[in-house]
């Protein structure tokens, strides 16, 4: 029950906290709800792309009738589920074409500018950037300017924000329900493009650790490197070129990633360790398989035995697994470690099974000799039959393992940690070891389960959604400063007087137009969502009038109203109900 | 909005400073070396089966990698305005890119990668020094 006295108490709260913070612009016409319009700009010429007249069936919820229609829709539904998530008032330009890029290019997206130093509209609305010296890129730093940077910048109204283009050679599932069997889906790439394009990415140079013009950006400062405790905006070049490929020790700092890992991430940490002889004891670095139980399914301790098998016309090899192990008495109930080639993964791994093996190991060959550990993909024929846990490992490793003559290992979780995530719940970036240089880390960690948007691979169980319980790709957005603003005032919603404030231009009381300026102050609230709070909080048609008397009497002291404007407003109070 | 307008109008007014910055020819150096693929990531389109890209599609395959996996700063504008604001054009740089390639099983893998030696390890391709 609401009381005369709690009344006055939240009627001065109110008028305190909309004056201490005494910034405020007049309105303008708003939407009614959060979003971010991206619009999605064809490149392409007559003919070819989002333009190609070749004729279509419908397919998954894809009502366009030819292939370049069907590019257009899903790319705009790409688009649009972003645009639902993210709020920001400057509308989001893509630039999108799909080219031949030949069959391996399936397509690529990036900023097109980045700002730093930007002020916000202040006081209180847009906050700029949250630090100096920092690179952000267009759409995001537009969304924490309030303005079209690039406008200012001198490139005209509406230049693209972010650089977008595909392959129209190949075959990407077009539907828009997710629903792509052994095809991949064109909604979800354009969906992990467009987040690098949002910022999702680092602009440190891979191959020398340099900056950007000698300024950090936005995503180095949420990088730490666990070995050495420092973020990457504190290292030096080679700091954070040696921090590239720190294999297991990258992780993400921002306040919520950490705080959603735990509805995304599960508990059991995939790892693959050595226990003995000491010389080679240690995590090693792997890759998952997408067939057989998960690893940890069950937890293997066991000694590696190299598997043996004929050279034969499944495989010319007698490493490489591709047909019946020869030594599977040696190999059951062991850690069977196989050489990659030849044939797929999977029929290595039902070999191993077939052999009675508790775990399987496959380790890069010479065609593969610097390659990171791959993930395994299931054929769909040999997949299902392989009931043990499978990991890759890199060349390197696999030889270090055969060089030894008894080597225990395991191939199991750690119960307390979360996959992908550092045992105090920060998530992982990737971080491989390829001898080679270059590496991203403008991933999370492929080992993240959940499977995430963000990971390097694109994983057939990705969902479109982008934000927990499913994915983490929201919340590192949010990190970077694309906080949520659901009435787009430029006040971020947890600190924001009215989360949908009331921007009308002039102030109504119960349907009489007072005709006087609705004004918007720094705490989020309009004059109008003031006279709102007061109204819901008021016991009676008395007391919703005196406290409308004292606040117009407080903004009036503070020369936001005139007097004409106190009258007016306290005049349609006084005839409400 | 009108102080948007109002800042715009101020920026306008601005003296724009520009500074260039430097980088490596690291992609000239690229595009003097011949390539030649190690796996078959090609799949043929009149028969249907996976096989070795041919020189020329190599070629073609790494000329496309070299343009979209460019990082270089070369050329680029450092822009200041009477604001403060810093701004620098990467336009077609800084790219992520997202890669297929036939698994030994004959499905597609996707990654996403930001350099030329990520992309051509991915996809097999390695200097042909044969050649050189």
């Amino acid at each position: 029950m609401i009381t005369k006295t709690s009344v006055s108490t939240r009627t001065m709260r109110v008028l305190c906290a909309a004056l201490l913070v005494f910034g405020f612009v007049t309105t303008a016409s708003r939407p009614a709800f959060a979003a971010a319009t991206i619009i999605v700009v064809n490149n392409d010429g007559p003919g070819e792309g989002f333009n190609d007249p070749t004729p279509a069936a419908p397919v998954g919820g894809n009502s366009g009738t030819t292939k370049g229609a069907q590019r257009l829709i899903a790319f705009q539904r790409a688009a649009d589920i972003w645009g639902a998530t993210l709020d920001s008032p400057v509308t989001i330009v893509v630039r999108a074409a799909f080219d031949p890029l030949g069959p391996n290019v399936l397509g690529s997206a990036g900023p097109t500018l980045v700002f730093s130093d930007f002020p916000g509209l202040g006081p209180g609305f847009y906050p700029g950037a949250e630090f100096p010296a920092t690179w952000y890129g267009s759409a995001l730093a537009d969304k924490l300017a309030g303005v079209d940077l690039a406008e200012l910048e001198g490139a005209g109204p509406g230049f693209r924000d972010i650089n977008a283009r595909f392959s129209s050679d190949f075959n990407f599932y077009l539907g828009l329900d997710n629903n792509h069997g052994a095809l991949n889906d064109l909604v979800t790439v354009v969906l992990h493009e467009l987040g690098h394009g949002l910022n999702f990415l680092t602009f440190v140079s891979p191959t020398t650790g340099q900056n950007l013009a000698g300024q950090t950006d936005i995503f180095a400062r949420h990088l730490v490197d666990d070995s050495s405790g420092l973020h990457w905006n504190e290292m030096t070049d080679a700091e954070r070129l040696a921090s590239t490929t720190h294999f297991s020790h990258l992780f993400w700092d921002g306040a919520n990633v950490t705080a959603d890992v735990p509805q995304v991430l599960q508990l059991g940490n995939p790892e693959v360790r050595v226990l003995a002889p000491a010389a080679i004891a240690g995590l090693y670095q792997f890759g998952t398989a997408a067939f057989g139980p998960r690893i940890g399914n069950p937890n293997v301790f066991a000694f590696v035995v190299a598997a043996q098998d004929d050279a034969n016309a499944a495989g010319p090899a007698t490493t490489d697994g591709c047909s019946a192990f020869t030594n599977a008495a040696a190999v059951a109930g062991k850690i069977a470690l196989v050489e990659r080639g030849t044939c797929g993964f999977a029929v290595k791994a039902r070999n191993a099974t077939n052999a009675g093996a508790s775990a399987v190991i496959i380790y890069n060959n010479t065609a593969n000799v610097n390659a990171a550990p791959p993930g395994m993909a299931d054929d769909g024929i040999n997949g299902p039959f392989v009931t043990i846990p499978a990991a890759s490992m890199t060349r390197a490793d696999g030889l270090a393992i055969l060089g030894q003559p008894t080597v225990s290992a395991t191939v199991g979780v750690d119960p307390t940690v979360r996959a992908g995530a550092t045992p105090t719940d920060r998530a992982r970036l990737y971080a491989p070891f390829p001898v080679s240089l270059g590496s991203s880390v403008s991933h999370y960690d492929t080992v993240a389960f959940k499977n995430l948007l963000m990971e390097p691979a694109i994983n057939p169980d990705l969902t479109h959604r982008l934000k927990a319980p499913d994915d983490l790709t929201l919340e590192l957005l949010r990190d970077l400063g694309w906080f949520a603003d659901a009435d787009l005032d430029g006040i971020a919603d947890e600190a924001d007087c009215s989360v949908h404030s009331n921007f009308a231009p002039t102030i109504v009381i119960d349907g009489e137009n007072t005709g006087v300026a609705n004004i918007l102050f720094s705490n989020g609230c309009t004059t109008a969502d003031l006279i709102a709070q007061l109204h819901g909080a008021a016991s009676n048609h008395g007391q919703f009038v005196s406290d409308v008397s004292h606040l117009t009497n407080v903004l009036k002291d503070a020369g936001v109203l005139s007097n004409n404007d106190k009258s007016a407003i306290q005049t349609a109070a006084a005839h409400g109900n | 909005m009108k102080s948007t307008r109002l800042l715009a109008a101020a920026v306008c007014l601005a003296l724009m400073s520009a500074w260039s910055l430097t980088a490596s020819a690291q992609d000239n150096q690229r595009r003097n070396k011949k390539y030649v693929a190690t796996r078959p990531i090609t799949v043929d389109p009149q028969t249907g089966t996976l096989r070795l890209p041919t020189p020329q599609e190599t070629e073609a395959l790494v000329d496309s990698l070299i343009e979209m996996t460019n990082r270089s700063t070369e050329d680029l504008q450092l822009t200041t305005l009477a604001n403060g604001t810093k701004a620098v054009n990467i336009d077609g740089r800084f790219q992520s890119v997202m890669l297929a390639r036939p698994g030994d099983d004959g499905m597609w893998e996707l990654r996403c990668v930001t350099t030329f030696d990520e992309a051509t390890e991915f996809l097999g391709i390695v200097e042909d020094k044969t050649q050189q």
